[in-house]
């Protein structure tokens, strides 16, 4: 079933808002907890309705539209490989998102492995067995689609929830998304 | 307690205790007594697995300590996770020095307490020394050329000026009284004519080319003629001479100098360096641009407070407002497609700021043309 009125569902980086005209006194900045609040809550939301397999399915592919504009929106894609990458992980910490580092790039085949330490999403969960960084593989996808222009299969391998300390996520290039 | 529970309780606190010796045993397969209580054997089983992971850690442990990165501990084991931490960072590490070594200086290490502090001193030294030896490369380069050319410019003149002497003396016998038009050559009015307008052409020729001789003669030893004092105006029209098949394509230049212009304070050679760098950059941006032949420069100078301002002005795209301090940045380009290596303003900045003691600043209303402005002192008297 296509959802109706497609176009107003449509997000696109002016429907973040001017925060600062919004906010004058609370500011840009919400705790951890709050995020992480909305996402697990909404997880249940649709697990409960659909299966956790299309919760997790959602979330990545909200996640990978939320990298795409993040990306085009606060990253200079202009940059070569290698300034992109330190551009990235700044703004990732300053964000405070995580603290991205890569690990291992094979150029070639666009195959890569990447950590992401102090994880918005999930550094600090209780250890459930199960990797949760759904929406992290998304967005970590979104952005690289948005730069290289090639869609990517990103899994996360490594969890804080699994009992890692780490998140690690293996990347590579996938057929044509639709 | 019954005998075989007292038995395993002892069998169990000695493998205990090989484990807190850091003598962890072979995983093996306790034999459960089968009279054993279900406390004992929910014991033996907790036992058995901290065994288990201790030989994990201790495996894992040794693999980091000899260098491999690329072992595999088993998942989904907390008491792993520090370690896996410390491998992450490692493994990173390796990525960050092979990027190093392969030349992208961009990179920087966070949150990994003092190493990340050597780490981006080691790479604040290496972009260091790459730009001293992109330096002394180019003024090795530029000193070399500046000889050769100085030297050129010497053989030329030399025959100019004899030439040029002799053409004025033509012209004078031409116009000297005689029978005829021809002077005291005695030629008809008609071919007289046409020898003396040859003759003038030729002359303005060689003047032409003296000029330019001239010009870059004064500009190959601007370094060795430096005293600390520079003819601003001067330097720009030399720059221009010498530097004009590299924008004449690209632009016409529109000079607005001051006649009245103090020296300024600082070494010629370093002077000629800016205003070319300058030149170029704003030539290159036209080309880039697509304005081939309709670009347009204008150099301008003028007394602001107390300072000499040198203004260069494009009517290209301009620098968007988020680039103008990157643009300073050692090896930042827009273009590395066209092989340009973000040399020409980051030095343009260093010698300006460094050594004449004034400030370059980018300016320009977005999306018209870039305004360089050079702030320099004037010389003392």
């Amino acid at each position: 079933m296509k959802p109706e009125n497609l176009e107003a569902c449509t997000f696109t980086w002016a429907d973040l808002g001017d925060i600062d005209t919004g906010r004058p006194n609370l500011g840009q900045e919400v705790p951890v907890i709050v995020y992480r609040l909305g996402q697990y809550a909404l997880r249940e939301a649709i697990a409960l309705r659909y299966g956790n397999e299309v919760a997790a399915g959602i979330l990545r592919d909200a996640g990978w539209i939320a990298g795409r504009e993040y990306c085009r929106n606060a990253l200079d894609v202009s940059l070569p490989p290698a300034a992109f990458v330190d551009g990235l992980q700044k703004s990732l910490a300053e964000l405070r998102v995580g603290v991205l580092r890569l690990e291992h790039v094979d150029a070639p085949s666009l195959t890569m492995t990447m950590t992401v330490s102090e994880d918005l999403d999930c550094s600090g969960l209780p250890v459930t067995g199960t990797t949760v960084c759904d929406y992290d593989e998304g967005f970590i996808a979104g952005i690289l689609h948005a730069y290289l222009g090639v869609d990517f299969h990103v899994q996360e391998i490594d969890c804080w929830a699994t009992g890692d300390r780490t998140c690690r996520f293996s990347v590579q290039p996938e057929p044509s998304r639709t | 307690m019954t005998t075989t529970a007292g038995a395993t309780l002892a069998a169990l606190a000695a493998r205990l205790e090989a484990v807190a010796d850091g003598r962890v045993p072979a995983p093996t397969i306790i034999e459960f007594p089968t009279d054993a209580e279900p406390e004992l054997r929910a014991l033996l089983a907790t036992v058995s697995r901290l065994e288990t992971n201790v030989a994990a850690v201790r495996e894992f442990s040794a693999a980091l300590a000899e260098g491999r990165l690329d072992f595999a501990p088993p998942p989904r084991l907390h008491l792993l996770g520090p370690l896996k931490a410390l491998q992450a960072s490692l493994r990173h590490l390796t990525w960050q020095t092979q990027e190093v070594a392969g030349g992208h200086l961009e990179h920087r290490v966070d949150f990994l307490g003092e190493f990340s502090d050597a780490f981006n001193r080691m790479i604040e030294a290496l972009r260091n020394k790459r730009h001293a030896e992109a330096e002394a490369l180019h003024a090795s380069r530029d000193a070399g050329v500046g000889h050769l050319a100085s030297g050129l410019a010497h053989e030329i003149n030399t025959p100019i000026q004899y030439m040029a002497d002799n053409l004025r003396f033509l012209e004078d016998v031409l116009a000297a009284p005689g029978d005829d038009a021809g002077g005291d050559l005695h030629l008809p009015a008609d071919r007289a004519a046409d020898v003396r307008a040859a003759v003038a052409e030729t002359l303005e020729g060689a003047l032409a080319i003296g000029t330019t001789v001239q010009a870059m003669r004064e500009f190959s030893l601007a370094g060795e003629l430096g005293t600390g004092r520079c003819d601003l105006n001067r330097a720009i029209n030399n720059t221009l001479i010498v530097s004009r098949h590299a924008w004449q394509e690209a632009a016409t230049v529109d000079l607005r100098l001051d006649a009245q212009l103090p020296l300024v304070a600082g070494a010629t050679a370093e002077v000629c360096q800016v205003v070319l760098q300058l030149l170029l950059n704003a030539a290159q941006a036209l080309e880039d641009a697509g304005l081939h032949g309709r670009g347009r420069i204008t150099v301008t100078t003028r007394v602001a407070d107390d300072a000499v301002l040198l203004e260069i002005v494009d009517n290209g795209p301009g620098i968007p407002v988020e680039r103008r301090e990157q643009v300073f940045d050692l090896f930042w380009t827009s273009r590395p497609d066209k092989g340009r290596r973000g040399l020409g303003l980051p030095t343009c900045r260093d010698i300006v700021t460094n050594r004449l003691g004034g400030r370059l600043e980018v300016g320009g209303a977005p999306g018209s043309g870039a305004v360089l402005t050079v702030r320099l002192r004037p010389a003392s008297c």
